[in-house]
Order: C-alpha cells, then sequence, then structure tokens
C-alpha cells in the first residue's frame, strides 16, 4: 500500500515541475512599452523634424 | 481507495493545465512574439528612417522638397504606430476571450493585425528596409 503511494507520488513529479515552471507570456506593453509610448521609428522622425525645421525653416502650409 | 486516487489525479490535471483552453495560451504566446518581432522591427526602421533622413535633407533645395523625399518613410512610421497598436487591441481580445468563452472579438482583431503587418511588410520591401515583421499564425 505503501509502496503504491509512494510511487504514485514519484510519478507526479514531473507533473509538479511542468506546473511551477510554466511561465506566463510576456504581456505587449512588456515589450514594447505602454500605447502611449514612442516607437523608436517616431523618435527618429521627432529627430528628423527638428533638423529639416532647423535647416529649410517650418513646414510649407498647403497651398 | 482506487476512486480517490483517480479523483486526485484527475484534479491535478487540470490543475496542470491551468483551467483554461490551450488556445488561449497559445494566442497570448503568439501575441507575446508578434510584439518581440514589432519592436526589432521598429528598431530597424528607426535606423532606415535616419539614413532616408539624411539622404533627404541633404539632397534638398526646400523644405517641400524635403518632404516629399521623406513622404513614404513617414507613412512606414506611422504605419507601424498603427500596427503596434493593432497588436494591443488583440491583446485586448483575448482578455475578453479568457473572460467570457467568447473568441470572436479575438479573431477579428487578430486577422485586422494580420493585414497591417503585410501592409507594412510590403510598404518596408519598397523602400528596401532591412526590418521584418514575422507573421503570426492566426486563422482568418
Amino acid at each position: 500500500m505503501l509502496k503504491a503511494i509512494l510511487s504514485f507520488l514519484v510519478a507526479l513529479i514531473p507533473l509538479l515541475i511542468r506546473i511551477f515552471q510554466r511561465k506566463p507570456a510576456l504581456k505587449v506593453e512588456e515589450v514594447v512599452g505602454g500605447p502611449e509610448a514612442p516607437t523608436y521609428t517616431e523618435a527618429a522622425q521627432a529627430q528628423a523634424r527638428a533638423e529639416a525645421e532647423a535647416k529649410f525653416g517650418l513646414e510649407d502650409k498647403a497651398g | 481507495m482506487r476512486h480517490l486516487v483517480l479523483i486526485a489525479v484527475a484534479l491535478l490535471m487540470v490543475v496542470g493545465t491551468g483551467c483554461r483552453p490551450r488556445d488561449i495560451r497559445e494566442a497570448r504566446s503568439i501575441v507575446a512574439s508578434a510584439a518581440q518581432s514589432l519592436n526589432l522591427a521598429d528598431l530597424q526602421l528607426a535606423e532606415d528612417y535616419k539614413h532616408a533622413h539624411d539622404v533627404c535633407l541633404h539632397g534638398s533645395q526646400s523644405r517641400l522638397q524635403y518632404d516629399k523625399c521623406i513622404d513614404d518613410w513617414d507613412y512606414a512610421a506611422n504605419l507601424l504606430s498603427l500596427t503596434r497598436l493593432q497588436l494591443f487591441q488583440v491583446q485586448y481580445a483575448i482578455d475578453v476571450w479568457d473572460a467570457t468563452g467568447n473568441s470572436s472579438l479575438f479573431k477579428e482583431e487578430a486577422c485586422f493585425y494580420l493585414e497591417k503587418a503585410a501592409e507594412l511588410q510590403t510598404l518596408l520591401d519598397t523602400l528596401k528596409s532591412e526590418a521584418r515583421i514575422s507573421a503570426p499564425e492566426f486563422q482568418c
């Protein structure tokens, strides 16, 4: 009887390891920042616009 | 005693699977991978954008000329931002699926994400950007 219980418990070990090791998937905000955070490309755009303004002045209005 | 053992095994199996449909876990995992792919594409596009800006800035005689030169890259930047926002919508739709058991919003948002990601990749290829977006496996 004791042997049967012990065998059962030993057989459960891999399942228990799997249960405790499972990590939840990363959230989108953990990878790319919150929805309000600028993208790397938006930051590059902002820098580019500043340089263009410095060289040419403000954007031409649509005529 | 035998019945108790069987019940214990069944309970442990339920706990082991997290009491959730396997699909939701997979969906969350796929969205996390898509976010990582998009993040890498964003990094690459930012570099490509800076290079394009340098070319346009030095090659243009007026602001109008510069704006025309950089216009496609600006469109790509805006499209990447929209695609990223759409991924948040997909994540929200998974939360709704998890809470209600109804996956229809998830399917709708996931398919729209795929559409935007494909449009963005096509544009990046046209611009000869090195950025790559891996397409997650959603059934549309």
